[in-house]
Formats: C-alpha cells, sequence, structure tokens
C-alpha cells in the first residue's frame, strides 16, 4: 500500500531522495505498524518518548498499523519556539 | 548577598536624578528577582491605574539571580511596565549580551520614571550612572544608535535602545538589545519614548557572588555537556533555529494563516527552516554563553529584499509570513530586519498588517485609507506598512496602534486576533486548547511565553499531551504559569530551562533549577518553596490587572477562537471551548467565580497587604 511519510527538523536526513521537500510517497508492506515504516526509513525508534509521531496530525504511538492514503509524519520532540 | 547584589538603581528622568537602594533579601527570596521583582516594585511604587504613557508610569529593567551566573543562558533580562497596548501589565524577556553586562554593573534592577525635557540616555558604568544628552541619537535606526553609542561610552559597553518605533509612540514598539535582540511585546518601546529616553547603556566589571561556586560550576558544567551532547546528536533549535517549526505547526492544522482564518499553509515548505537554512543563513548566533545558538546571522542577497541581520524566528515566519499569507522567505526576512531596525515587535506588527488585510479583504477597510490595495500575500505591501507603521505615518498610523484599535475603529473588534489587545502568537488555540486557556488567562495577554503548554501540546516535552483535549489542561496551564513566572524571575532562557532543568516527571518539576537557584543565592528553596514563588508572582500580577480594572469578563478570546471552527487540518471542527476549562482553572487558582483571588489564597501566598 501507498503511504505518505513527513519528516521534520532534523528528522530530515532520513528522508528517501525521492522526497519532495519534506514529503514523500512510499510503499509498503499491508500490515505495517509506523514503528516498522519508520525505521525502515532509517530512523530511530528506540526511545519513542523522544520523538512526536502523528497520524492524519494526530499524535500516535510507534505500535499504531496504517492503512492506504495514511499520513505520517514524525520529528524529534524538541525545545519549542 | 549572593546571586542577587542586593542593589536597585532609581532613575528619575524629570528631575534627572539617580539614586540607590538596597534590595530587601526577603523580598528578593519571595519574588526570585527579573519579572517577580519588577511586578513587585511595580505594584508598590505606582498605581495601577496611571496611565502608560504618563511619566508616573515605571519601566524596570530587572536581572534575575541567575543572570550574569556560570547558569547556561543565564543571559536574560526583563522589562516590566504597564503596557500603552492592553493596559495590562508588561513583561517582555530579552537575552544577548546586554542582560549579563546589566548585571555587572551591580545592580539587580533599574527602576525608571519621570520624563525628560529632551532625550537623553542613562549610562550606567559600574556604580556610576548619569544621564547623557541623546538629541543627536533621536531619530535614528537601532544599529546607527547602538555603533554611536559605543563609540562615546565604552567600546565594550552594551546597549538597549529604541528605534523611530518607540520614539512615536507605536503602541507595539520594543526595546531592542545587541542590535537584534528584542524585549519586544506590548508596547515597552513606547513607555520608553514616552519619557524621552533612547538608550540603556551598560558596562560593568562585578561577578555575581555564589553561594556554592563550586557546586555551581559542576551543576552548570554538567547541564552544558548535556547540551552539546544533544547538540552533537542533533539539535533542531541549532540547526534550523525556531524557524524549524512551521512545518510542525502546519502538520497540527494550527499555524496562524491569513489572520488565523485557517491553520494550514499552502506556502509552508517556502517558509520553514529548511528553506531559510539552505537559502540565507550565515551561522547560528548564541545570545551569552548559551550552548543552544537558536539564533540565525543571515544575509538576504536577492533585491529588492537585501539586507543582512538576525532572524527570522519561527514567531516572527508566521505573524509576518503565514498570517499574512506570505510566502516569500526573502521579503518575510527583510521585514524581520527593518522590524529589529525600527524597534517593532515582530509579533503584533504582523498580526496587525494580517488584520488589516482581512478588513480589507472584506471590504470594511476602504483603498483611499491604505493608499494601496491591499490582499493577503502581498509581500511588498508589508514591507512598506511595516515601515509607515513606525513612522506612523498615513496608514501606518492606524497600525501603530495595534490590531485591537484598528479593527475596532473600522466597526469590527471580532476581526482582532487578540486576547487583552496582544496580538497572538504562533499557535491557534483551537487546535491547541490548553494555549487558549494561556492566552485567556495571560497577564500580559495573548503570550506564548507566559506558560508555553505548546512544549507538551505540539513538541512532545516533557511529554506528548493531546493538543485538541480540554480535559485536565486547566491544571497543566496553572503548573506551566508558575514555572514560567520562575524561569522568567531566575533570569535564564526557557528554552534551555523546560528541556533540561526540569525533571520529567508527572509533575514537570523544577529540580535542577532549584538546585541552581540554591548554589547560586543559598535560599535552601525546595522545589515546591519554588512553585509557591510562582504563584505568588502569578496572583501578585493578578492583583495588578484587577487594579487596573480588568475582571474575569477579559479571560476571553477572539470570538473566532470561540465560535468559528477551524475549517481544515487536524483541528477541522474545533473551537476552543474555554468555558470548560475556566471555571477549573479559577478553582485551581484558588480564585472565586469572577476571577477574583479568594482571602485565604492571598494569605497563603503572603499577599494579603
Ligand atoms: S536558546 Fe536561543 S534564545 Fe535561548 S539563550 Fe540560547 S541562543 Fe538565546
Amino acid at each position: 500500500m501507498q503511504i505518505e511519510v513527513r519528516l521534520f527538523a532534523t528528522f530530515r536526513r532520513w528522508l528517501p531522495a525521492s522526497a519532495q521537500g519534506s514529503r514523500c510517497q512510499i510503499e509498503v508492506a499491508d500490515g505495517s505498524d509506523i514503528g516498522r515504516v519508520l525505521s525502515q526509513l532509517g530512523v530511530p525508534i528506540d526511545q519513542p518518548e523522544h520523538m512526536v509521531i502523528l497520524l492524519n496530525g494526530r499524535p500516535v504511538g510507534p505500535g499504531h498499523p496504517l492503512k492506504p492514503g495514511d499520513v505520517l509524519s514524525a520529528f524529534p520532540a524538541m525545545e519549542g519556539g | 548577598m549572593y546571586g542577587w547584589h542586593g542593589k536597585a538603581l532609581h532613575v528619575d528622568l524629570t528631575h534627572r536624578t539617580t539614586a540607590v537602594e538596597p534590595v530587601d533579601l526577603g523580598t528578593a527570596k519571595q519574588y526570585l528577582g527579573g519579572r517577580g521583582l519588577a511586578v513587585r516594585y511595580l505594584s508598590d511604587l505606582t498605581s495601577p491605574t496611571v496611565d502608560p504613557l504618563s511619566p508616573e508610569n515605571l519601566l524596570i529593567l530587572a536581572t534575575g539571580p541567575l543572570t550574569g551566573t556560570p547558569a547556561p543562558t543565564g543571559n536574560r533580562y526583563m522589562v516590566v511596565s504597564k503596557s500603552p497596548l492592553t493596559g495590562a501589565l508588561s513583561r517582555s524577556n530579552s537575552g544577548g549580551t546586554f542582560p549579563t553586562m546589566l548585571k555587572q554593573t551591580g545592580y539587580d534592577l533599574v527602576i525608571i520614571r519621570g520624563r525628560a525635557s529632551r532625550p537623553v540616555y542613562l549610562w550606567i558604568q559600574d556604580e556610576q550612572a548619569e544621564l547623557r544628552p541623546a538629541e543627536h541619537l533621536w531619530g535614528k535606526l537601532v544599529p546607527e544608535t547602538e555603533d554611536s553609542l559605543l563609540a562615546e561610552t565604552h567600546r565594550k559597553a552594551k546597549v538597549a535602545c529604541i528605534g523611530p518605533a518607540g520614539e512615536n509612540l507605536v503602541r507595539i514598539a520594543a526595546i531592542m538589545n545587541d542590535k537584534n535582540r528584542a524585549a519586544a511585546r506590548s508596547g515597552v518601546g513606547a513607555v520608553m519614548g514616552s519619557k524621552l529616553l533612547k538608550a540603556v547603556v551598560v558596562h560593568g566589571t562585578h561577578e555575581v557572588a555564589l553561594y556554592h561556586p563550586e557546586e555551581m560550576n559542576a551543576l552548570c558544567q554538567q547541564v552544558r555537556s548535556e547540551v552539546r551532547e544533544s547538540v552533537r546528536q542533533g539539535s533542531a533549535l541549532r540547526e534550523y533555529g525556531t524557524a524549524y517549526v512551521p512545518p510542525v505547526t502546519n502538520e497540527l492544522g494550527i499555524l496562524p494563516t491569513r489572520n488565523f482564518q485557517t491553520g494550514v499553509f499552502e506556502g509552508v515548505e517556502q517558509i520553514s527552516g529548511h528553506a531559510l537554512k539552505e537559502k540565507y543563513l550565515r551561522r547560528p548566533k548564541a545570545c551569552f554563553g548559551c550552548p543552544i545558538a537558536c539564533g540565525r546571522d543571515t544575509e538576504v542577497q536577492e533585491p529588492p529584499y537585501s539586507g543582512e541581520g538576525e532572524g527570522p524566528e519561527y514567531e516572527t515566519i508566521a505573524a509576518l509570513g503565514s498570517s499574512c499569507g506570505v510566502d516569500n522567505l526573502a521579503a518575510i526576512t527583510r521585514a524581520n530586519y527593518w522590524c529589529n531596525e525600527l524597534g517593532l515587535d515582530t509579533i503584533s506588527t504582523g498580526v496587525t498588517i494580517s488584520c488589516a488585510m482581512e478588513l480589507a479583504e472584506k471590504g470594511c477597510l476602504p483603498i483611499a485609507d491604505v493608499g494601496r490595495p491591499l490582499h493577503f500575500g502581498d509581500a511588498d505591501a508589508v514591507i512598506e506598512l511595516v515601515q509607515k507603521t513606525a513612522y506612523r505615518e498615513g496608514f501606518g498610523d492606524r497600525l501603530a496602534e495595534g490590531s485591537y484599535r484598528l479593527a475596532t475603529s473600522y466597526g469590527h473588534p471580532e476581526l482582532s486576533m487578540t486576547a487583552r489587545k496582544l496580538e497572538m502568537p504562533g499557535y491557534d488555540p483551537r487546535g491547541s486548547k490548553g494555549m487558549g486557556l494561556l492566552y485567556a488567562t495571560s497577564s500580559i495577554g495573548a503570550s506564548h511565553m507566559m506558560g508555553d503548554l505548546a512544549y507538551m501540546e505540539v513538541f512532545g516535552v516533557p511529554r506528548k499531551l493531546d493538543p485538541l483535549a480540554v480535559e485536565g489542561k486547566a491544571a497543566y496551564i496553572k503548573h506551566f504559569e508558575d514555572l514560567f513566572a520562575l524561569v522568567d524571575s531566575a533570569g535564564l532562557c526557557v528554552f534551555l530551562a523546560i528541556r533540561y532543568l526540569l525533571s520529567q516527571d508527572y509533575q514537570v518539576m523544577p529540580t535542577r533549577l532549584t538546585q541552581m537557584l540554591n548554589h547560586a543565592t543559598g535560599a535552601g528553596y525546595t522545589s515546591e518553596d519554588l512553585l509557591h514563588v510562582g504563584d505568588r508572582i502569578f496572583n501578585l500580577e493578578r492583583l495588578y490587572l484587577l487594579g487596573a480594572g480588568f475582571t474575569g469578563a477579559d479571560d476571553t478570546l477572539p470570538p473566532r477562537m470561540l465560535a468559528e471552527s477551524l475549517p481544515e487540518g487536524p483541528g477541522r471542527g474545533h473551537v476552543v471551548e474555554l468555558d470548560r476549562m475556566l471555571p477549573e482553572f479559577y478553582r485551581l487558582r484558588g480564585w472565586d467565580e469572577n476571577g477574583v483571588p479568594t482571602a485565604a489564597k492571598l494569605a497563603s501566598l503572603g499577599l494579603n497587604g
């Protein structure tokens, strides 16, 4: 299935070459959860408390399942603005 | 005394006199310094009903006990006054190098009253304070002013000054220091202008005495190496500055767009920190002794926007950029330079211009009044109006009054995106509900810096909270307001304090901040004592507001936030359910249903007269 991944701030470094700005469309195996997709991209997920994961703009944990067309975004927990 | 010098400099501009008075140690312990101590002085020395632009109003520059110590980011000062924009308190915070040097003069705070008969500047060299003529500086931009003052005082002196905006009593004027750092919010620059005080120049050689110097140095060293390690691993603030934030808030649907009509901006990629880094960043820049270095030294080479300076920060990008519908980062950066040079608050300036744009697009503002067509997305209009605002030229005279007075003068106060007449910062509270309660209850109006729950609702620090939930937010906001009062009073930058000095347990306690304050001052605080200090400061501010004529009815938000739901994004369909948070907030604060502190509450804080 296809989903959109958006990586912000220092997580941008794990965007694949096909990314447009901070966004990319990727193919993932059916039944993938968020943690699996992020690790495949290289985003370290061993400390989920140090990152923010949004699924379609809403905060979720790394074990959350994905469905086609989802927008998955992630960024490090940060100091603020 | 340790941490504090124990001295206040009183300056009377009317009578051209200065006097030194001791700061009482008991009072310093109870109010800490910076914001807390300054609000105590303001409350004791003036009536909350003074006209903010009259000689009777005070302008207080206050450092905290950690300012000028080895504490990383111990580089802040606070400007406290009665605001000409809001009629409430002003509490404006700035870093850079001026605050550290101010502390090194040997004074904890400088309390300025009266009005000079001609423009002057205040020159403080160690204990010596002198008022000098400033006619030759009046009308000058901030960078020229600073350069001239360094030439005529001391090469290593530090300068805080106003630009033309403050001189022209623009209600959204800032006090600038180190050329590009701003004590920006709620018109403190206009208070300084009303006193005909162009600048405060400081040079000092007094180290701050520390109670436990070894322990203090060890703790500061430890924090510093933690920050360095996290920067080494990749720090968004170091790499992108606060400009990393637009894509994040956009993702949550809370990036102020077209005067807060929506929270999703189609041009977000063009105004992100990544674009800033690729195109205009020369180098990250740090305030004194800060290992984070979130400042941006930038240069734009694209005419007609070419220039150099600092910024833009996130708030500036949101206000002068997306809120005005502008996705041209070169123009936003140039408008930021103008604001710094003219001495304007970028948030209030941007959000006032975006209010004018909405008025114009809705047909409520005649083109003839503006002198040009005005539409969202017009970057050149933004740049022109910034300059006109500072000089009160043409339509700029209207903008100089801030968005509430502007919108009201055209019969549409509901289009002003303000709380207590202060323009809202870069988090649309409909998608970040705690921020809504914060804007409504803060002592200065809509400021994120009075208890920034965006840390939890947006950035996941120290833990992620659901931004759309209202349950439990009242308790968080009370707690964060008290914590921020502490950080503001200690003399630290919140960016460091939140991440490195608070323990990340459920309560978010100021554990290492407590240790630092004890090593510096010897006051022997517990973390609970300190939260009590924060609570005391917040309640003292509340008493000031009530004295100034505010009531519980003023603890509110623009009708758009309360009744018009977000049209898109994850918060689609949401408004701020203030009525579901406010009663609980009052209860937790120990206030009655009208938002007035109860006698028992005041007694518990030692505020009952
Ligand atoms: S984090 Fe940024 S604003 Fe805070 S002290 Fe450091 S450079 Fe200054």
